[in-house]
């Protein structure tokens, strides 16, 4: 048994352990990040028991806390509820009624005096009593490091005697009960992990930027994760997809063609790292914007937004809300499988409502792998 | 009536003495020219404005100060007049001004047409020549087919054709520079305060206004012996709350939207003409390349004008026959505004008049209240001081006009933004485009940073703005607000859609006046919701999934609505009166 996997996000890494637990050999298609490169740490949507068992192992290798209680702060000042997050982000749901230390740094992308009276006066903060204080520490090393991405900034964190140095400069100050710092905490060193082992209390981050170290901790992970899974790689992105009834063909964009029994469909939405979306700015393409997937319901995968193109200028927003650039997805039955293309499976942003749900990119991945391995 | 007002009118109705001499309606930039030149000849003013400074299509015009050659054909007095007081504003406001040349290339089906119209071209700028040293403008220059191709290589090949001059400028600033020099000189000036009504004698004389400031809900009355509609497209209804008949300032609003793109393109400003023959052009403006412009009879709400994909595809559909590689370029706004042109009947849009006409409606039986209609950016400063010459002879003193001589805040003195690099801690791009909106003024924000730091923090990186930028244009130029601080500083304007500043944005000016950060929360997304619909018709798929990007990291940020009592994506900052 051989599936195909198009696309190296959350879902698609989780379509791939359920395809290799259930025996499948995996070939995976992949070519720029796509959004789950790029999330904020943050884990959304719902996460139903049924797959419990695959979302405590991917959970495990990609380094999250998947609990539906999970309480984050954010680098808006927002303090929010969420279905888990990067292990790395300080879970505030057990520090409820304590003394919570922000760490200020002079860096252009943080305002640490107004982050924490935002943090104070969140409804969270005020029901549970709990207190957000601001620390300065004197985390810049050179003038420079205040402009830096804030992905520079924390693999600086990493060198050998910083984590210790940062180690020591937290203890020195007694009286907080948790350390909140940005999203500078290490990249492929978990230094959140480390420090609050080390220092004595938890220590963790505030959500990442897009481009930020929560993503390229996915990125490093998943890579990993991959690897271990024994996932074969195509030598070049896939641009169509060819169903037929014996299994399915995917064309690459070299040239060259990987032949499979399955596929799992897994390419991202709008943000699609895997897949091109064709818009009609880009050149002589007739339509807005058109999964340019062969094989698949074509009418239905453009149905909706045939409607809402015009002939030079892509979606018209205007007409048709902004909801619709989260519906570019494909018909899809309610076991995950594609509508008219019975071995092929969708998951992740491609069939989500909503872009970047964490939570049912996870959960899709894993029934859609499991589906595509069983597949007759 | 060109006698000073007997004793009677000295007074309200209750027997008070007046509080003001002139109230001004309406902050666009007939209203703020008023304001400053009454102010400057020993006046006292108050100026009431709806919205906020520059709202309405001083905002929202094509951001040029140009004499007009379109008009020089039907209306050579107003490319007179524009010509003259381009020239004027240099001198006030030399920062605030940066060159656009313009290139017409021809293409015709014929070489004989081409010869025939690149003579005409040639002959009607020789003409418009004769204006340009009035405002510093270079003559204009003829050029063959090999010339335009290497100006502009993006160009289809052309037959030739002729370069010109004109002047760019950032109408939110000009408006903002004469708001803050009125105010420094003892003006009042209320933003986001709606007249409720004009309020008139027995005899039907106006001696002030009722009105009612949108954001605290505050009611108060302002007397003043002259009201001056400055109301612009809004006009007839400023008019209607005098108890006049709206035709009694009768304006023919007409709808131009522009498209902008997220860099410039051209190094040009290139002239196309639309599918109707009508002419729009294709120009480097700050940082941006901006499609321009439309002018459609308006009939829809003042408050909430937007662009609509329709136009936005009538000006990309014109500007591709002669460039055809707009098509890959990345749209990520638009803005629109509505003209207040004097009323016609029966005639194009583009034929209307561009003059002004400053109407006294003692003949309606008001006395002592006028209404400013038609006029454009290049000559407000005229019509004002024409309005202002007015207000003067009515009140039987004043001294003369200076709005020409004296410059306005951050004029008087042009600065290096090199100094500004080095003794702020900026980066040279943020200095210059801070030079660029403050002049002079850009000393007091560099003060800032010295004070603090801190204030040197970039928020938004598109434009860039800096916190220092964001607090001061709060404390001194009447900001109250993200959508007030994005008009003063194009922040939040840029590639993300204002999804990476807003929130901060909101939180710093929730700090600064004292508020809540949930009302700064509230603030910030009410911007982003009308930001995204004035961006929605222009945006095309590249745009788009840059922006489910942008909006999912957002979403991440602020977390699920349930959360949170969630801050109402209410219209900011006020309710509608």
């Amino acid at each position: 048994m051989r599936v195909l996997i198009v696309g190296a996000g959350f879902a698609g890494v989780a379509a791939a352990l359920a395809a290799r637990r259930a025996g499948a050999a995996v070939t995976m298609a992949q070519s720029r990040p796509g959004a789950s490169s790029l999330y904020a740490g943050v884990v959304d949507g719902e996460l139903g028991p049924a797959q419990a068992s695959g979302l405590e192992e991917l959970g495990r290798a990609l380094g999250l806390r998947l609990s539906a209680g999970t309480v984050v702060a954010t680098r808006e000042g927002v303090v929010r509820s969420a279905a888990g997050s990067d292990s790395a982000l300080l879970e505030l749901g057990a520090l409820a009624g304590r003394r919570i230390a922000l760490v200020d740094v002079a860096r252009d992308d943080w305002d640490g005096p107004l982050l924490v009276r935002s943090f104070a006066a969140s409804a969270w903060a005020r029901a549970s009593g709990t207190r957000f204080e601001l620390v300065p520490l004197e985390l810049l090393e050179k003038g420079h490091q205040r402009r830096v991405s804030s992905y520079d900034f924390a693999s600086g964190f990493e060198r050998a005697e910083r984590p210790a140095w940062l180690c020591e400069l937290l203890k020195a100050h007694t009286g907080p009960d948790a350390w909140l710092f940005g999203p500078w905490l290490g990249v492929g060193r978990d230094l959140a992990r480390e420090l609050t082992a080390s220092v004595g209390v938890p220590v963790g981050e505030v959500t990442s930027p897009p481009g930020g170290v929560a993503g390229a901790r996915f990125d490093l992970r998943s890579a990993a994760l991959l690897r271990a899974l024994q996932v074969g790689f195509a030598p070049a992105p896939a641009f169509r997809v060819a169903p037929g009834a014996a299994g399915v063909r995917l064309e690459l964009t070299d040239g060259t063609t990987l032949a499979g029994d399955a596929l799992v469909l897994a390419c991202g939405g709008f943000v699609s790292g895997a897949l091109e979306l064709r818009g009609a700015l880009s050149g002589a393409e007739p339509a807005g914007l058109e999964l340019a997937i062969a094989g698949l319901p074509p009418a239905v995968a453009r149905g909706e937004l045939a409607t809402s193109v015009s002939s030079m200028f892509g979606v018209d927003l205007a007409a048709h809300g902004r909801r619709l650039l989260e519906r570019v997805g494909l018909p899809v039955a309610a076991d995950g499988g594609v509508v008219g293309a019975p071995r092929v499976f969708a998951a992740g942003d491609v069939l989500a409502p909503e872009a970047s749900s964490v939570g049912h990119a996870l959960e899709s991945g894993l029934r859609a792998g499991a589906r595509a391995a069983a597949a007759r | 009536m060109d006698s000073p007002p007997p004793a009677a009118q000295e007074r309200d109705p209750r027997g008070q003495q007046l509080e003001r001499d002139v109230i001004v309606i309406g902050g666009g930039v007939n209203g703020v020219g008023v304001l400053r030149d009454a102010t400057l000849r020993g006046f006292s003013v108050s100026l009431f404005e709806r919205n906020d400074l520059a709202f309405g299509a001083s905002g929202n015009s094509s951001g040029m100060i140009h004499g007009g050659p379109r008009y020089l054909s039907y209306d050579p007095d107003v490319t007179y007049s524009s010509c003259l007081d381009s020239g004027h504003i240099q001198r006030i406001a030399p920062h605030l001004l940066f060159r656009i040349p313009f290139l017409m290339p021809v293409f015709e089906a014929s070489r004989l047409k081409a010869t025939a119209m690149l003579a005409a071209y040639d002959g009607f700028f020789t003409l418009y020549d004769k204006y340009q040293p009035l405002k510093s403008g270079k003559p204009h220059t003829r050029l063959s087919a090999q010339d335009v191709q290497s100006l502009e290589p993006g160009l289809v090949p052309s037959q030739g054709g002729v370069s010109f001059d004109e002047w760019g400028i950032d109408g939110v600033r000009l408006c903002v520079a004469n708001a803050r020099d009125a105010l420094e000189r003892g003006a009042e000036v209320r933003v986001h305060t709606t007249v409720l009504e004009v309020l008139r004698r027995e005899d039907g004389s106006a001696y002030g206004v009722r009105y009612r400031d949108r954001q605290t809900g505050e009611v108060g009355v302002r007397t003043a012996r002259l009201v001056i509609n400055a109301t612009g497209a809004w006009a007839p209804l400023t008019a209607s709350l005098s108890g006049l008949k709206p035709e009694a300032a009768r304006v023919r609003p007409g709808k131009g939207i522009h498209v902008f793109l997220d860099r410039r393109v051209t190094n040009y400003a290139i002239v196309a003409k639309a599918i109707d023959g009508r002419q729009v052009f294709l120009m480097p403006w700050q940082n941006l390349s901006v499609l321009g412009t439309t002018d459609d009879d308006y009939y829809g709400d003042l408050d909430q004008v937007v662009a609509t994909g329709d136009e936005v595809r009538y000006l990309f559909q014109a500007v591709e026959r002669v460039f055809p590689s707009i098509r890959g370029a990345r749209a990520i706004g638009t803005w629109g505004g509505v003209r207040p042109t004097i009323f016609g009947w029966g005639q194009n849009e583009d034929q209307l008049s561009r003059e002004h006409e400053i109407l006294d409606h003692q003949t309606d039986g008001a006395d002592g209240l006028f209404s400013m209609v038609g006029g454009k950016l290049a000559s407000y400063r005229l019509f004002a001081e024409e309005m202002t010459d007015v207000i003067a002879k009515r009140l039987g003193r004043g001294t003369p006009c200076q709005s020409h001589l004296l410059a306005l805040p951050g004029g008087d003195e042009s600065i290096d933004p090199m100094r500004l690099v080095l003794e702020g801690g900026m980066e040279a791009v943020t200095a210059t485009r801070l030079e660029y909106r403050h002049g002079s003024r850009s000393l007091a924000i560099l003060e800032r940073m010295r004070k603090n730091p801190r204030e040197a923090a970039v928020v938004c990186a598109c434009e860039p703005v800096t916190v220092a930028e964001v607090r001061y244009v709060v404390e001194q130029e009447l900001a109250t607000s993200v959508e007030d601080v994005s008009r003063r500083t194009r922040l939040g304007l840029g590639a993300c859609g204002g999804m990476r500043c807003a929130v901060r944005c909101g939180r710093i000016v929730a700090d600064a006046t004292g508020q809540s950060p949930e009302r700064g929360m509230a603030m910030a997304l009410g911007f982003l919701d009308k930001a995204a619909r004035r961006r929605s018709a222009a945006i095309g798929p590249g745009q788009a999934r840059a922006e489910v990007m942008a909006l999912a990291s957002l979403r991440a940020e602020l977390g699920p609505a349930a959360d949170e009592p969630a801050p109402a994506l209410r219209s900011e900052p006020g309710e509608p009166a």
